[in-house]
């Protein structure tokens, strides 16, 4: 089991976000979390991740505790925060650098970037220009890349694709389906876009208001709703269409 | 280790290529010292006071051979006045600041035995240069009247046929003024100036402190700003060596404000030298120079190691800039004390202000002018102990959580 998340609760205050998931990922799939602005995904994976403390519940990953292993898990897991930037006054090159380094070190460090200049399809001459002349869709791909190269374990995104324009949104989410194939790679993914969750994910779990309203193979969803397609099922699930 | 130095080498390149902020921490001491130099000493010195000294009197006596006129005078008033940089006039006019009056019958008064000679000194509140030249007046009328005392003293003398020391008359205690330093040895020539100059150095702390404190919260807070803080924090970097990093990388800021702030003092010193064509530069030693790098220095850690508690716990990014900024002032507050004050020198409870280690810092400065290096030392090593005690705890105070949720 890569993730066991058993009865999670997350207040920010008295703002409960998260009312008691359960979830379970498994080896070598891309598990996607689907779900509204506002619904708790980007919590729920900043805590899998070891970067928010569980209010109440457990949350496992390989095996380990979080919080109480957390250093142990950031070493097998790469995260893409929704909103990560890259570091503007350093290359497309060196950022790529810096977070194989933080990984591996000076080991090998060649090779990681040339296989996150390969996922991330940009050349080298752009590599070579600070980040801060980038477009968003280039940057999105370099932390995309960046993420990836290091061959986490289990690698977290967080709406990778949000804010992209379609070309820039087909190319990354062509990386992450290659990738998770290749090296058999675990991938927890969010989005709010059921299209590209179906198009992307073997098992989805659907998130309304902190609470999972259905989780399993997308068949097996739009069966258990009776829905003709992942953005009925949802409405149906979650209660209506002010869902 | 290997953590450590992958933040250090991630702080430096962006440190590098921030060239904006960097040359602001290398030319804020070498142009603002210089500059201070001169609005200090030169500026006062040039600002336009005009002075009106008005003969109402217009006539002369004398008191034995000695002969007073009120011309006289008043001419010699106007010629040193304008000797010391004043602006003179014989009439009456508006934009006189500073008048004096020499009423009818005042040299009738100055050579009788009977009565007190009085002048009318009248001043326009405005600008310190005003109170100057009041003071010169002052001055020159004292001189007066001591020439008249003694004119008199030794006229009476020789009409009572008697043998007269008119200091003996004027002055029967005798002052006289030994200064030392507080090591106890004669004060040189030129010490008091040595020890003002010094005192400007230990203001000139708040210009190096003031662009790298802000260099610091933004290389904490700006990585929040900019997006980038969340996915470092989710690497295997620890947090001590992110703390550690940033530390380290400002340090190198301090190094680098620590050599502009020995080049701006050179040119503090050499600003009045080639103003007034005096040698102020002899003043300046290679103590009080290494002395003034290690507080620059230590001064940015300080800083550093006020600021890093305060942003870490902070609920937001505005509440950390602004807890950044009031260390700045705290700072800048306590430098500019230290231009009237000595800080080290005051009783329980008072004595605590030296526990501010900006304090103990611009006192290092003070003190190694004074000749007393190893007081300067004590204070150069508290608060680098101070800064780096505060630092080692911050790296346990650092919560991803509340830096990951916290407002910008």
């Amino acid at each position: 089991m890569v993730v066991r998340v058993l009865n999670l609760r997350k207040s920010f205050g008295k703002r409960e976000v998260l009312r008691g998931i359960n979830l379970e990922v498994t080896e070598g799939e891309v598990f996607g979390i689907v779900g509204p602005n506002g619904a708790g995904k980007t919590t729920l994976l900043r805590i899998v991740a070891g970067l928010l403390k569980p209010s109440a519940g457990e949350v496992e990953v390989f095996g380990f505790r979080v919080p109480k292993d957390v250093d142990k898990i950031r070493r097998f897991v790469s995260y893409l925060p929704e909103e990560a930037n890259l570091y503007g006054r350093l290359t497309g090159s060196e950022n790529m650098k810096l977070f194989a380094m933080t990984y591996f070190g000076s080991k090998n460090i060649d090779e990681i970037v040339r296989l996150g200049v390969s996922i991330a399809g940009i050349s080298e001459q752009d590599l070579k220009r600070k980040a801060e002349t980038y477009s968003k869709g280039m940057s999105r791909r370099v932390a995309v890349a960046s993420t990836l190269m290091v061959k986490p374990r289990l690698a977290i995104l967080d709406e990778p694709t949000v804010g992209l324009d379609v070309v820039s949104a087909r190319y990354v989410r062509e990386i992450i389906k290659q990738f998770a194939k290749e090296f058999g790679t675990t991938i927890i993914f969010s989005s709010h876009n059921m299209f590209e969750v179906s198009k992307l994910c073997d098992r989805v779990a659907l998130i309304h208001s902190g609470r999972i309203v259905a989780v399993g193979s997308i068949e097996q969803i739009l069966a258990d709703a009776g829905a003709g397609d992942l953005e009925e099922a949802f409405v149906k699930l979650a209660g209506g269409e002010n869902a | 280790m290997r953590d450590l130095s992958i933040v250090l080498w991630k702080e430096v390149k962006e440190m590098l290529r921030d060239k904006k902020t960097l040359l602001m921490v290398i030319l804020t001491p070498i142009v603002t010292l210089p500059f201070m130099g001169v609005v200090l000493v030169y500026l006062p010195a040039v600002q336009e006071v005009v002075i009106a000294v008005i003969d109402e009197d217009l006539s002369e006596a004398s008191i034995g051979n000695f002969s007073v006129s009120s011309q006289s005078i008043a001419l010699f008033l106007r010629d040193y006045l304008t000797h010391f940089g004043f602006l003179t006039t014989s009439e009456e006019t508006e934009v006189a600041q500073v008048i004096l009056k020499i009423p009818v019958g005042f040299v009738a008064n100055l050579t009788s035995y009977e009565h007190q000679a009085s002048v009318i000194l009248v001043k326009r509140l405005g600008s310190p240069r005003v109170d100057q030249a009041v003071t010169y007046v002052e001055l020159l009328l004292n001189h007066i009247s001591r020439a008249v005392s003694e004119a008199k003293i030794y006229n009476l003398g020789r009409l009572a046929n008697l043998v007269v020391k008119t200091e003996a008359v004027l002055n029967p205690i005798a002052l006289r003024t030994v200064v030392l330093t507080p090591a106890g040895r004669p004060a040189e020539a030129g010490e008091e100036l040595r020890l003002y100059l010094s005192r400007m150095l230990a203001v000139s702390l708040a210009f190096v402190t003031t662009p790298a404190a802000s260099y610091i919260a933004d290389s904490l807070v700006g990585e929040k700003e900019r997006k980038t803080l969340e996915k470092l924090l989710s690497t295997p970097i620890s947090r001590r060596s992110f703390i550690l990093g940033k530390s380290l990388a400002a340090s190198l800021v301090g190094l680098v404000g620590g050599v502009s702030s020995v080049v701006g003092a050179v040119l503090l010193y050499l600003a009045p030298t080639v103003v007034y064509s005096t040698n102020v530069a002899k003043y300046i030693s290679p103590e009080v120079l290494v002395v003034l790098f290690c507080s620059s220095y230590t001064s940015i850690l300080v800083s550093l190691s006020i600021s890093l508690p305060i942003v870490l716990r902070s609920p937001s990014i505005r509440a950390a800039s602004i807890s950044s900024a009031s260390v700045i002032g705290i700072a800048s507050v306590t430098y500019l004390a230290s231009l009237f004050v000595n800080l080290d020198e005051f009783r329980v409870p008072m004595s605590i202000l030296l526990a501010i280690p900006y304090a103990s810092l611009a006192s290092a400065v003070i003190r190694t002018s004074l000749g007393e290096l190893l007081r300067a030392v004590a204070y150069l090593t508290y608060s680098l102990a101070f800064s780096i005690v505060l630092i080692l705890l911050s790296t346990k105070l650092l919560d991803p959580e509340k830096m990951v949720i916290s407002r910008t």
